[in-house]
């Protein structure tokens, strides 16, 4: 009797879970042609990744409240967007959407969503999801990291639902870059609707949350976390990928990520077998560079940071005083001192030479928007004397630089401690500042401190510091423009304050509106060649990005578009 | 003529320790222990070399602690050869050095250059109490270097580094004693021979003081000074720093002493020959306390050393390029630095050596000072 019911229970269980399953078809899968698009090879089932995951581990679950690389490591895995971006060569691919129309002016976009998709809880994604996340990330409220982004001077797109499967945005005027910042995390609309819609949006998702309520479109669930040691991501069984071969992708069942504080212990735990793959921090390419010939785990070089570090030096006229103002808004003042930072030594002492020595505001992996031929400040202290005599800064002869009111010149230089390249710049310049008759206080300044000087208070000398790289040259805008938060020199200007400013504003946003490749282009280079005249930022260097694998992990390719990481986990595989 | 005889007699402290004829003092007393004492003598002669090598840093010392050179980056130690490729003794005499890997900075000796290494030669100019010279003890001729523990990152001389890190990382002990010291003692004196309700309140301000958790203190209160200080500023603001967060510990003890001392006739009859509070408690109370303090106070020298190192390792005490013992033991901080340039850690070496001797001598001091270990 007993057995009985236990199978009459099963056979039942069965016959729920399998309607379930059908009740949500998926019409429009996504192939991966792994060989041919990415020269990978079709893999087995099966095994667990474990990679270094850096310092801390994520803040948030909720992708929209996500700001830190650290949380959004995590959620890119679980939530995904209409498009996404081939990891090779940086083009749009379609990912939750089927495809995408554009129309002929540029104005309109209608993306034809995938049929069947299933969020991890087995309800259907559908339009009212896509509407819902753009109400999301559109509500100042929410503070959605993708805001800006999607703002066409300053006003959001129109976006509407045609059908179930279609929505149709509508833009206020042509803008080229829309589809690098359209691939927003979409999360679910019958989770969090009604916490939007009661304005508690920022507070759902947190660690606090129950791992099980976290659901994505993604491949990989959140099963465990014990924060900042160990966050382990499970697949999800019903995923739309496949590969051609018609398995369902990914291939591993685990991903684990294993946070350490300091990449010292990293790098030992690596050494030790600990994890399958790990970003190599340019300092210690040496450790990696002996040990890799007698271990069974392989370096990859991934091209350049996609990153920049430059000394900025502040030309606000509201907090920076006189005479400081005066110097550092003049051009020639700020080309002299441009030939003071002796980058090759930079890249010698902190990145062992493993690097490339930056010209130019563009991401160096970009190279179709990349300008070869600008103006460069090769290092030469006898010419950065010269340039400074002529523009009217005579040293003296004890030794100090006056400018032509008799002010010695002097100014404070900070940074954050803690990154090597930041250090090293800086006490270089500063010795070269020393040689050029020119007295620089350099002193390390906790980050915070730092970044609240640049943001808010506004009031600094200058600051040696660093950008993360969009790939696509729009994702500057709030660097360029100059009424934007991270015009670091003069920022938020209610109309620009310099020609020159003036000028690439309106270069910038002409560049948005051209739709042709190649137009694009010519408006950047003209960018370029502004930026190279009027140096407001001193650039440095860009480490290589380096990785090293261990060699059972297959299709582990480093994503040439992103950064240093592997991130198309989706066909990873283990060769036992 | 008799009374004149007798009057050495009835002083007769000196005559009870009359031995042999010779007359000796209380001090002469604790040196002749103190020259038994073997670990003593040995870290008292360290410190004497240290402190000698700190304060004459610019003769001692090959270069200026500024003195960087961007293609010698982490420099291994020079070898210094005294027999000659010929194999006869000569005098010694240095390998130019090329680097042959620039990834790993591996450098290896070129046997063609040959640098002997010379002595009294001109160097890097300095200013010594305004005494400009350029005189140097050793040297090779440019464009070889000679790095006898290695260079920093850099490629600054670490051997000419700890000397003139020495002036900051020794003097800040001694100068920040000296100003703890002071306040410890006149504020221990005043609480202790006053007592009552100024006792209470002075003291309950100092344990207020000493139960702030010190190292949190030092970093607020370091992390405060403005940019643009001079190194000298900056050197004498952290020594300022230190002593206040020392001196309440040792101002506790004084008091403690102080208020028995107080206690005792001699005081009573200062009071009561008319002399003034200040002048007692400096003349005759404070001198009873010495042999406590000169102990406490060699064995707080290291603390302030340490302290002072620690603040520069984390960045925020003595500010490169300027050197200190902390902030030069700052670079060795990672993997790459412990595997491939060992030499970046002599500084720790140093502190250490330093801090022992400092143990030992003030353990010496201890027992020769100590009343009832007399022998």
């Amino acid at each position: 009797m007993k057995r009985q019911i236990f199978v009459w229970t099963l056979l039942l269980a069965l016959i729920v879970s399998a309607g379930v399953a059908s009740a949500v078809e998926l019409l429009d899968p996504r192939i991966l042609d792994i060989e041919g698009e990415y020269g990978g090879a079709i893999g087995n089932y099966g095994g667990t990744m474990t990679i270094a995951g850096g310092a801390s581990g994520p803040k948030t679950y909720n992708p929209h409240r996500a700001a830190e690389t650290s949380s959004t490591d995590v959620t890119d895995r679980i939530f995904e967007g209409l498009v996404t971006l081939h990891r090779d060569t940086g083009l749009v691919l379609p990912k939750l959407a089927r495809d995408y129309e554009i129309s002929e002016d540029g104005t309109e976009i209608i993306f034809h969503l995938r049929r069947g998709v299933q969020w991890h809880d087995g309800t259907e994604f559908t339009a009212d999801d896509v509407i819902f996340t753009f109400d999301v990330v559109y509500d100042v409220n929410v503070g959605s990291n993708s805001r800006s982004g999607l703002l066409i001077d300053g006003q959001p797109m129109e976006y509407e639902k045609i059908d179930k499967y279609t929505v149709k945005f509508t833009l206020p005027r042509p803008h080229a870059p829309i589809m690098f910042s359209i691939g927003t995390p979409i999360v679910p609309e019958h989770l969090l609707g009604d916490a939007f819609r009661e304005g508690r949006y920022h507070e759902m998702w947190g660690l606090e949350t129950d791992l099980s309520e976290i659901v994505g479109t993604g491949a990989w669930k959140v099963s465990s976390y014990r924060i900042d040691q160990e966050l382990i991501l499970v697949r999800n069984d019903n995923y739309y990928e496949f590969d051609t071969a018609g398995n369902r992708l990914p291939y591993l069942n685990r991903v684990i990520f294993r946070y350490y504080a300091s990449t010292d212990t990293s790098t030992l735990a690596f050494f030790n077998g600990e994890f399958d793959y790990i970003g190599i921090p340019a300092n210690q390419y040496p450790e990696y560079l002996d040990r890799e010939p007698l271990s069974r785990w392989s370096i990859i070089e991934a091209g350049p940071n996609p990153g920049t570090t430059f000394i900025v030096i502040n030309q606000n006229p509201t907090t920076l005083p006189e005479p400081k103002l005066s110097w550092f808004t003049d051009v020639k003042f700020r080309q002299a001192i441009a030939h003071a930072v002796d980058k090759e030594t930079i890249l010698d002492m902190a990145m062992n030479g493993k690097g490339y020595i930056q010209h130019s505001p563009i991401n160096m992996r970009n190279a179709f928007f990349l300008k070869d031929d600008i103006k460069t400040y090769p290092y030469d202290l006898d010419e950065a004397h010269r340039k400074l005599e002529a523009a009217g800064y005579p040293l003296g002869a004890d030794g100090v630089r006056r400018d032509s009111q008799g002010n010695p010149i002097e100014f404070d230089l900070i940074t954050n401690p803690g990154v090597p390249i930041r250090q090293i710049s800086g006490e270089l310049f500063q010795e070269d500042m020393a040689a050029l008759g020119i007295k620089v206080n350099f002193q390390l300044i906790d980050f915070n401190v730092v970044v609240e000087k640049l943001t808010s208070t506004f009031e600094w000398d200058a600051i040696l510091i660093g950008l993360t790289g969009t790939f696509d040259p729009n994702g500057g805008s709030n660097t360029w423009l100059s009424s934007g938060n991270l015009h670091m020199w003069h920022p938020l200007q209610e109309s620009p304050h310099t020609e020159w400013e003036a000028q690439i504003d309106e270069i910038w946003r002409a560049a948005q509106r051209a739709m042709d490749p190649e137009v694009r282009r010519e408006y950047y280079y003209q960018f370029q060649d502004i930026v190279a005249e009027q140096v407001p930022l001193f650039y440095t260097v860009a480490a290589e990005n380096m990785v090293a694998v261990r060699d059972h992990l297959r299709n582990a390719t480093p994503d040439m578009v992103g950064g240093s990481v592997v991130t198309a986990w989706n066909f990873i595989w283990i060769d036992r | 003529m008799a009374k004149t005889m007798t009057e050495p007699k009835q002083n007769g402290h000196e005559q009870t320790y009359q031995d042999g004829g010779a007359i000796r003092s209380p001090w002469k007393m604790a040196w002749r222990k103190l020259r038994r004492h073997k670990l003593a003598m040995i870290g008292m002669w360290v410190l004497i070399v240290l402190h000698l090598f700190a304060i004459f840093a610019d003769f001692f010392a090959p270069y200026s602690e500024l003195t960087t050179d961007r293609r010698r980056t982490n420099h291994s130690p020079t070898r210094v050869h005294i027999i000659s490729p010929e194999g006869k003794l000569t005098r010694p005499f240095i390998y130019g050095y090329k680097r042959v890997d620039t990834v790993r900075n591996i450098y290896e000796e070129d046997h063609t250059q040959v640098y002997p290494i010379r002595f009294f030669v001109r160097g890097d100019k300095y200013s010594f109490f305004g005494i400009e010279s350029d005189l140097r003890l050793f040297g090779v001729d440019a464009p070889a270097k000679i790095y006898l523990v290695g260079a920093d990152r850099y490629g600054r001389d670490i051997f000419s580094r700890l000397a003139y890190g020495g002036r900051r990382s020794l003097f800040i002990g001694i100068i920040g004693l000296a100003i703890s010291m002071s306040i410890g003692l006149v504020y221990g004196g005043t609480s202790g021979y006053f007592g009552g309700w100024v006792d209470n309140l002075m003291m309950r301000i100092a344990e207020v003081i000493i139960s702030i958790p010190g190292f949190y203190l030092l970093l607020a209160l370091s992390a405060v000074l403005p940019p643009g200080l001079g190194s000298t500023e900056r050197f004498l603001m952290i020594t300022v720093i230190l002593a206040f967060i020392n001196w309440a510990g040792l101002a506790r003890v004084i008091r403690g002493m102080v208020l028995s001392i107080s206690q005792q006739d001699f005081v009573t009859a200062s009071e009561a020959v008319g002399c003034s509070q200040p002048r007692i408690i400096i003349r005759h109370i404070l001198p009873n306390t010495m042999s406590y303090v000169i102990v406490n106070a060699t064995l707080a020298i290291p603390g302030f050393i340490l302290s002072e190192a620690g603040l520069s390792l984390i960045g925020v005490g003595i500010q490169h390029p300027d050197a200190s013992w902390g902030n030069m033991l700052s670079e060795a901080l990672n993997l790459t630095s412990l595997t491939r340039y060992p030499w970046l850690l002599v500084p720790g070496f140093v502190i250490f050596i330093t801090v022992l001797s400092y143990s030992f001598f003030g353990d010496g001091i201890r027992d020769a000072l100590d009343p009832r270990a007399r022998t």
